[in-house]
Order: structure tokens, then C-alpha cells, then sequence
């Protein structure tokens, strides 16, 4: 090809762009706008609001807190720790009465 | 309203202000992103995103340049950041199909279709779409800007931050850099 006619080619389509519009956004461009800022308000709220999920599990836990400390309360009682018991013979406090 | 009126409505979160910002700027946003990223779907949801982001972000706008400049930075920057995503999730793709049998093609391979081109101008422009895609992220940019936002060196060395001598560089060596690949394929 010769040279004058590849640089005319090349010019072209290097100018192809000129005279062009500019194009329109698409329509109802506002209303998705608005519906895709709902949609991430609605995601953040969702993230920390109390999934049902997480509510039983919560649930579960302090019951078995209770239980546990329950138990635990049981057992202390029947049986009195040996060091407490040597106190109270040290000090007599197995009965007492105020004219003692 | 005048612009600063509208800013300071925006600033106070007013629906009525937002309407009209994007109103205003709808198609400048959505041509913009549209000449960078060369897809309908991925401008339309970038535009989308642009104006999410000024609404939240108002506050953060000082004065010190005009709205449109402003707006226009975001849209760069949000498009150049679309397009690095892009191309990051399809170099994973490619990875992805050494291994498995993924049959996605590594690349775009789609011919870009300005809506606004003049019709004698379709295929060339066309043409020449693709190989702004391949320019440099500084020279397209200014390149497109220019081209297809109609910007004059001043404007986009205001949404660029440089001087207007850095944009005529760019815009110049974009222009040796297309006629370098129009020749080698002619």
C-alpha cells in the first residue's frame, strides 16, 4: 500500500471518534439509584441486626451457664471443705449459744 | 439552585437535592465510565456506584475545585478501579483453566459500540476502540476525556491534577501511540 494512502487510512480512523455524541445514561437511572441504596442500607442492617441463629445460641449458652452453676452449688453444699471444717473445731463455732 | 446551594442541600442529606445532582450529571457520569470501561453493563453499574459514593461522601467536598470536577475525579477513579478488577479476575480465570475445566475465554474479545458514533464512523470507531484499550491507563484516560467527554486540556488537567502541558504529552503520545497500531496492522 502506499504510504500517502496508509497515513489518510490511519488518520481516519484516528478522527473516527469525532463528531460523536455523547451518550444518554440509561433509563429510570435515579430510581436504580435509590434501589441499590436501599439494597446496601437493608445489607448493612441486616449484618448486625440478631439473627435467630445466633439468638438460640446465645440461649443455649446461659443455660448451660445456669446448670453448671446450679450443680456446682449442690455439690459444695452437701459436703464442707476440710479447711473450714478445722477452723470452726479451732475456734468451737460448731454450736454456739450467746450465754456460752 | 446555584452549586452551592446544591452542595449544602446534599450536605444535609436532601433527597430533593440528590434527585437533582444526579439529574445533572446522570450522562456525563455514564458517558464517561462508558468510554473507559467499554461495556454498557459494567458503566451503568458504575455510574450507579459513583453517585452512591458522592451522596455518602458530600461532606468530604471542600469547594476548592468545582462539583463537576469533583465528580468526574470519583468517575475516573472508580472506572480505573473497576478495570483493575477486572483484569485481576481474569488472570485468576486463566490460572483457574490451567487447572480445571473452566472454558471462559482469558480476555474480552467484543467489539465496543459507542451508541453516539455517527454511523459512516461505526466500524472504524470500532476499530479504534480496541486499540484504546490498549493505550496506557494515563494516555486512555486523556484520551477519552478528551475524545469522547469533549473536555478541553484545562478540564481534565483539573480532574487529573496535573498541568495542562503534562495533558497535551499524554493526549499527544496516546495519538503515536494509536497511529503506531493502526500502521502495524494495516
Amino acid at each position: 500500500m502506499a504510504p500517502g494512502i496508509k497515513y489518510k487510512n490511519t488518520e481516519a480512523l484516528l478522527n473516527s471518534l469525532d463528531g460523536m455524541e455523547k451518550a444518554a445514561a440509561p433509563g429510570f437511572f435515579y430510581a436504580k439509584v435509590q434501589a441499590r441504596m436501599q439494597r446496601a442500607t437493608g445489607e448493612t442492617r441486616r449484618q448486625y441486626s440478631f439473627q435467630p441463629a445466633y439468638a438460640f445460641a446465645l440461649l443455649l449458652f446461659f443455660l448451660v451457664i445456669n446448670i453448671a452453676v446450679l450443680l456446682n452449688g449442690k455439690t459444695s453444699s452437701q459436703v464442707m471443705p476440710s479447711n473450714v471444717e478445722r477452723f470452726a473445731d479451732a475456734y468451737g463455732l460448731h454450736s454456739f449459744t450467746m450465754y456460752e | 439552585m446555584t452549586e452551592p446551594e446544591l452542595v449544602l442541600a446534599l450536605k444535609e442529606k436532601s433527597e430533593t437535592a440528590f434527585k437533582e445532582l444526579v439529574s445533572l450529571y446522570q450522562h456525563r457520569v455514564f458517558n464517561t465510565a462508558l468510554g473507559l470501561l467499554q461495556h454498557h453493563g459494567d458503566a451503568e453499574d458504575v455510574a450507579q456506584e459513583i453517585f452512591i459514593q458522592v451522596y455518602h461522601s458530600i461532606n468530604s467536598f471542600k469547594g476548592q475545585s468545582q462539583l463537576s470536577t469533583w465528580i468526574y475525579r470519583i468517575t475516573v477513579t472508580r472506572s480505573l478501579d473497576h478495570l483493575r478488577a477486572k483484569k485481576r479476575k481474569k488472570r485468576s480465570g486463566i490460572i483457574g483453566s490451567l487447572f480445571g475445566s473452566d472454558n471462559q475465554p482469558a480476555y474480552d474479545v467484543t467489539d465496543f459500540n459507542h451508541p453516539g458514533i455517527r454511523l459512516e464512523n461505526k466500524e472504524a470507531a470500532a476499530l479504534l476502540f480496541g486499540y484504546i484499550r490498549r493505550l496506557p491507563v494515563a494516555q486512555r484516560t486523556v484520551f477519552i476525556l478528551n475524545k469522547v467527554e469533549g473536555l478541553s486540556y484545562r478540564e481534565i488537567a483539573a480532574i487529573t491534577g496535573t498541568s495542562e502541558k503534562a495533558v497535551d504529552a499524554l493526549f499527544q503520545r496516546a495519538k503515536q501511540n494509536l497511529r503506531k497500531m493502526i500502521n502495524k496492522q494495516e
